[in-house]
């Protein structure tokens, strides 16, 4: 069984695991040949990127596919499926930390990363999709000469203040979590620069018994607080479209239906991310093949909850027995694109059964296979949701199709650039694990 | 003055925080890679309160913000012009609607937290400090990697004498001292 599997591989000592850790960072691996062969194409997307955005500044949203009955069209949809991956990487960081699993420690760091360039790329998505993006600051409530107010009412607005303090803490629990490490680095370093750069970013933490104590404090319940905010930003996403009258949106089991998918491609993005860096950068003594099997066994759990969801989706249908939205789920299971729902199915459902199998969760390339045909399938699921959906509206005058433009896969392409090449950025020069966590567990293990 | 002295184990140091401790020593603190299993004198933090209570405020403050946009009550003549009192009439429910306030009022409250937790944290430990007389000590970077320091600190030329002295006694195989 997995209890077999070790989470740090023996010969591991807090001196040898901080060395090798921060010296990744500080540049002292023999090759980083690697990195710059993903992070020069990160960086082409994300120029494309910025060219996606100049040209919409420049022409609106036309330039996009959007029209009736899509008018949220690929914008929204990347946004949910980008806010998704990112509630995966703080459920294993938050959740997994109060229920004090020793395997959270290596990944936590990697997992939070994604997070935040993740929680980023959802961030812009939705303002560049307003037609006046430069008035998306009329969504912060304050006091104006025109009296105006932002509908508190609105799942838009609550959308709104959930995704903000959603960044502001992973941004604040990502920092605090990192201040020790950096800590270490300022004190590994020989040149100068980094010694001041790493110094300030450190901000002065000396490893002092009074700032552990305040800092175990306030981490822990940090943690408590991300737990249920992930819960509650990918719910209000749910209800951004279950408040609408639409057929097919408007349903109770949007809520649950949306975090169980954010869970599931947020442990297949991890799963993505930590089987390369380990490899390449030589970490597979912290990193283990128990981390990528306990992830596995997570995807699993989670494929199945979403299994339920799609159940329940298809079932509420039939038993609601409304017409319009028979309508809309014949041609979502029927209809010229049907391929969407079922590959959708096969890639979220079918296809991570594999993992029961202990065989396949230590087969690196069946892992990266059903770990990657999560996140695909993921993304298919909202353009389900977000695209699907409306073309079969209650109103059959409304009915319409939807299709992408260039300019709409640009921008999506721009944003995998912005995620890619900021999380490799950062992973390069902050510590790829979580030093100070490590260092405990390695000690409480050598100990006991 | 600074008095440090290195250990080699979490084990040995925190004998010498017991035996410093029962010697009345004053100005005594660790310095350790990870969190040590208890600080000297037993702190508690006290900023999961600071920070339920920002919570709460936050809550509260996004909950009468909600209330006043929709009905501008706890106006004064300015802000009564400025805003207040825009009703949306949604789905025909009350003005006041309390349910749909929940979240933009839950959110608020654990936004307040969070960055109420952070930067009392900074204010509590007094950071950013960048540097410290400690720092002046070569074998203290050791601190944020495997090391174990007791470092006592102490003002007047008598009271750095028995430190001395009590950290020498507390069996500490390495000890610096450093002016500050």
């Amino acid at each position: 069984m997995s209890e077999a599997l070790p989470v740090v591989l023996p010969g591991q000592t807090a001196r040898t695991m901080t060395d090798h850790v921060a010296g990744v960072a500080l540049g002292e691996e023999r090759s980083y040949l690697w990195w710059w062969m993903a992070f020069l194409p990160s960086l082409g997307l994300l120029g494309l990127g910025i060219v996606a955005t100049v040209w919409l500044f420049l022409n609106g949203i036309q330039i996009f596919g959007n029209d009736w009955p899509n008018v949220w069209g690929f914008p929204i949809f990347v946004y949910v499926w980008w806010i998704g991956i990112a509630s995966g990487g703080t459920f294993i960081s938050a959740f997994f930390f109060l229920t004090r699993v020793d395997w959270r420690t290596s990944i936590n760091r990697i997992a939070e990363t994604m997070t935040l360039f993740s929680a980023a790329c959802a961030g812009i998505y939705p303002i560049l999709h307003l037609g006046r993006p430069w008035f998306f600051y009329w969504l912060i409530p304050y006091p104006n000469t025109m009296s105006l107010w932002p509908n508190f009412k609105s799942p838009l607005m609550w959308d709104f203040i959930a995704v903000l303090a959603y960044i502001v803490g992973s941004v604040l629990f990502w920092y605090l979590g990192l201040l020790p490490d950096l800590a270490s680095m300022r004190d590994r370093t020989r040149t100068r620069f980094k010694q001041v750069a790493y110094g300030v970013a450190a901000l002065g933490f000396r490893g002092s018994g009074t700032e552990w104590t305040h800092f175990r404090a306030v981490y822990g319940i940090m943690a408590a607080i991300m737990a249920p905010m992930v819960c509650s930003v990918h719910s209000v996403v749910g209800l951004d479209f279950a408040g609408g009258n639409m057929p097919g949106w408007h349903g109770t089991d949007y809520p649950p239906f949306f975090v169980f998918g954010a869970v599931f491609s947020g442990f297949a993005a991890v799963l993505l991310l930590i089987i390369p860096l380990r490899r390449f950068w030589g970490l597979t003594p912290y990193i283990t093949e128990r981390h990528v099997d306990v992830l596995c066994k997570l995807m699993l759990t989670a494929s199945l909850c979403v299994a339920y969801a799609y159940m329940m989706e298809a079932f509420s249908v039939f038993y609601g027995h409304d017409a319009a939205e028979i309508t809309m789920f014949k041609a979502r299971i029927g209809g010229f694109d049907a391929g969407v729902y079922w590959s959708t199915i096969i890639l979220n459902c079918v296809l991570p059964q594999l993992f029961w199998f202990r065989v396949c969760r230590r087969w690196v390339p069946i892992v990266l296979l059903v770990g990657f045909g999560a996140v695909v399938g993921m993304w298919l699921e909202r353009y389900g949701i977000v695209i699907q959906v409306p073309h079969k509206t209650a109103l059959p005058s409304a009915w319409g199709v939807y299709f992408p433009t260039l300019w709409d896969w640009a921008l999506f392409a721009g944003t995998c650039g912005l995620f890619a090449s900021g999380f490799l950025l950062t992973i390069r020069l902050v510590p790829a694990i979580s030093m100070f966590e490590m260092r405990e567990l390695i000690t409480r293990k050598l100990a006991r | 003055m600074i008095v440090l002295g290195a250990f080699e184990s979490e084990a040995a140091m925190a004998r010498a925080v017991a035996r410093l401790e029962a010697d009345g020593v004053h100005g005594v603190e660790t310095y350790s890679p990870t969190s040590p299993a208890r600080s000297v004198g037993r702190l508690q933090s006290r900023l999961p309160l600071v920070m339920l209570f920002a919570g709460l405020v936050g809550a509260a403050a996004g909950l009468l913000l909600q209330i006043y946009a929709v009905t501008g009550i706890f106006t004064d003549s300015l802000w009564g012009q400025l805003g207040g009192g825009y009703p949306v009439n949604i789905g025909g429910r009350p003005n006041v609607f309390w349910p749909s306030f929940i979240p933009f009022g839950f959110e608020t409250g654990l936004l307040f937290a969070m960055v109420a937790g952070f930067l009392g944290f900074l204010l509590i430990n007094r950071l950013p400090r960048l540097y410290d007389p400690i720092d002046e000590s070569d074998a203290f970077r050791e601190a944020t990697r495997s090391g174990w320091f007791i470092a006592i600190r102490t003002a007047a030329k008598p009271n750095h004498d028995r430190a001395l002295a009590a950290l020498q006694a507390s069996g500490a195989p390495q000890i610096e001292e450093i002016l500050e």
